[in-house]
């Protein structure tokens, strides 16, 4: 017993010497230690992501190394607030200088946000937002109505090619996650608003309790779910004409239960569309069989070099979190506001664009 | 009275089945559009051929809690196969073995070491979901139209699923299977009392390990059906539907303290609980409804299968096993 509590003080004084030792390297060396976590790793989004964050690390870096690159966060199944917890407790101990972090939990994360920012590390939040206390910049890729917008215009334009229109309205049907995600309930509110608008008063969400799914975030239970909705489709009026997912889950399960319907619904009379990357719909985009013609997302990869253009440029005091704007390589110009920074419009991308994305 | 007793579980199950669907039929116009019918069997044949493995453990008076995870397990290398463009040929036997292999893992822990089985799949449930986030970072995505193949492609005429064939094939062989070989036998004497199985040179071990392997195979094909279904697999594909399974077979009659139950019987409980989410949808009711109607059907059958259990008792105090088969 006594020998392997020995063995155990010599492991951690060796470990933490070793800890010591690349931390007092590093920091001798002048470069910036940028360090970025997703609300979990291993799906295209974020992966997207990285690799915009990658490209302007390495254009940072195309002279001279000043920028040093980590990145990390919980597996899917485990994005916990505790394991991004667990990891940033890590990188303080590191002394990062720049710490980005889209955040599963607002609140609960904050505590251990603004402890880093005391030890003059600076916090920046991408993707989704933590208390405004405790990060210096929020990068937002598209403000709710925006993605709203981008959703119904994206269906309602398709659907107007296959005949529909205010003198021939649709029913709507929506595949969300769990009733308690909080991106997309903001999401089918600003969606109910626009249905609400003349602009897009023709396309109806008939009887909320059965034609907006929650199959929470499994995915089986998303195809599942998702193919009973499929079977719901067609022209008829007391059938459903188009299918909005609302997930980066929801939107590529209702291509794939279109492919896998046994009498498909005529692709003439009906609209598949969601908000997901490039790469999940692809296949379906591409297929003229498919109904699901478009999809909606913002670039995941501009995101990602915006985030880390914020984050050096933070550090290096070039701007502040009360800067009127800044400048981010290839992307250019955007505005400061209320310390964040908008990306863009959401992006709607169909078989004409939909190769120009890699994610 | 002696006819009432005669009336099995089986039937009344049916009967209720029938009664659904016929109430359906009347309230739901499009319910029985082939789509809804073809989606629904699909369904239906996942939970299905993991329900009679699943039944088969629990005739031996065992339980497996992992299965939900063993099929994730199973799902995730079956796709990383797929990313090398392997067709259902090679996936669906690599699954099975797959699955057969961790199952009995399982098994061993049970029968070598004695371990109760509801202790022994919790641990291997941790253990299976653990190991798959070292493998893999969440999900493999952007699976070619080769691994798709039975979910997109294989209808037979045109319209039935390939996996309401491999369903149908792998029920009748299960229904022959449990009427007539001796092996099956074995297996309701040891649910009954494993002492006395013992006693009459049954290999209690040796039959417990050869049900656990053939109910890995059987999660193996359901874990193929569910993979196959989209070109992304995750992690959690199967986190949960170990609860499913044991209700399927639950509902069907089969009794939890081992040796009595058919497959039939789960053959209708799957049947059930594959109808209730889309049924309740088509209804126009809350999604939040189907769960709970889900637990009241359980509860409802249990309840039934306990009373008659009951009176099975005060009509003969003696009936060990004889009846069950």
């Amino acid at each position: 017993m006594k020998k392997g509590l020995g063995a155990v003080l010599v492991l951690f004084v060796v470990c933490s010497a070793i800890v010591f030792a690349g931390g007092g390297s590093d920091s001798s060396s002048g470069t910036l230690k940028i360090a970025m976590m997703p609300k979990f790793k291993g799906e295209n989004y974020f992966d997207a992501v990285k690799i915009g964050a990658q490209e302007a690390v390495d254009e940072l870096n195309k002279s001279e190394k000043v920028v040093d690159f980590l990145y990390d966060g919980p597996s899917q199944d485990q994005a916990t607030n505790q394991k991004q917890v667990d990891i940033l407790e890590g990188w303080i101990a590191q002394k990062v200088n720049v710490i980005l972090v889209s955040p599963n939990d607002p609140t609960a994360i904050a505590p251990t946000l603004k402890k880093a920012q005391s030890r003059g590390i600076k916090v920046l939040t991408f993707d989704a937002d933590a208390q405004a206390d405790a990060r210096d910049l929020f990068i937002n890729q598209a403000v709710s109505s925006g993605i709203a917008l981008g959703l119904v215009k994206s269906a309602a334009d398709n659907l107007k090619l296959k005949g529909y229109g205010p003198s021939a309205p649709v029913n709507v049907a929506l595949v969300s996650s769990a009733k308690t995600d909080a991106n997309q309930q903001e999401w089918l509110a600003e969606i109910k608003k626009l249905l609400a608008t003349s602009d897009y008063n023709w396309l109806k969400i008939k009887n909320e309790d059965s034609d907006v799914y929650y199959p929470g975030p499994d995915e089986t239970a998303t195809q599942a779910q998702s193919g009973t909705l499929i079977g719901r489709l067609g022209p008829g009026a007391d059938q459903i004409q188009v299918a909005i997912g609302l997930t980066s889950m929801a939107a590529p399960a209702l291509g794939s239960q279109y492919e896998a319907a046994s009498v498909k619904p005529d692709v003439t009379k009906t609209v598949i569309t969601g908000l997901a990357t490039p790469n999940a719909l692809k296949s379906y985009i591409k297929s003229s069989s498919n109904p699901l013609d478009a999809g909606v997302l913002w670039s995941c990869m501009d995101l990602g070099y915006l985030a880390i253009q914020s984050g050096y440029q933070l550090a290096k005091g070039t701007i502040t979190g009360s800067s009127a704007s800044l400048t981010a390589g290839r992307i250019g110009q955007r505005d400061i506001s209320n310390k964040t920074i908008i990306l863009g419009p959401a992006l709607i991308f169909d078989k004409n664009n939909v190769d120009q994305y890699n994610y | 009275m002696k006819q009432k007793i005669h009336f099995s579980a089986e039937a009344y199950l049916g009967l209720f089945l029938l009664g659904i669907l016929v109430l359906l039929a009347i309230f739901t116009p499009g319910f029985f559009a082939t789509n809804n019918v073809m989606s629904m069997l699909n369904r239906f044949s996942y939970i299905l051929i993991a329900a009679i493995g699943m039944n088969l453990i629990i005739l031996t008076s065992n339980i497996d809690v992992s299965a939900g995870n063993l099929i994730s397990v199973v799902c995730l290398t079956i796709a990383a196969l797929g990313k090398l463009n392997a067709g259902l040929p090679i996936l669906l036997p690599v699954a099975m073995v797959m699955g057969a292999l961790l199952s009995l893992i399982n098994a061993l822990f049970i029968t070598k070491f004695r371990i109760p089985a509801i202790v022994a799949t919790l641990a291997t449930a941790q253990l299976f979901s653990g190991v798959l986030p070292l493998i893999v970072e969440g999900s493999l995505y952007d699976l070619p139209r080769s691994f798709t193949w039975l979910a997109f492609e294989a209808k037979f005429l045109g319209v039935i699923p390939g996996s309401v064939l491999i369903m149908i094939v792998i029920t009748i062989i299960a229904l022959l299977f449990m009427k007539y070989s001796r092996f099956s036998k074995k297996i309701y004497a040891i649910g009954n009392n494993a002492e006395a199985a013992r006693l009459t040179g049954i290999n209690v071990n040796k039959v417990v390990l050869v049900a656990y392997a053939i109910a890995g195979a059987l999660f193996g094909v359901s874990a193929t059906i569910i993979a196959t279904a989209s070109q992304r697999v995750t992690t959690t594909m199967g986190t949960g539907l170990e609860m499913t399974f044991i209700a399927a077979v639950v509902l069907g009659g089969t009794s939890v303290a081992g040796g009595s139950g058919k497959v039939l019987g789960t053959v209708f409980g799957a049947a059930v609980l594959s109808v209730i989410a889309p049924a309740v949808n088509y209804l126009g009711i809350s999604s939040d409804w189907s769960d709970a109607i889900m637990g009241a059907i359980i509860i409802f059958a249990v309840i039934v299968s306990a009373l008659r259990l009951e009176g099975r008792k005060q009509a003969a105090p003696a009936a060990t096993g004889g009846a069950s088969l």
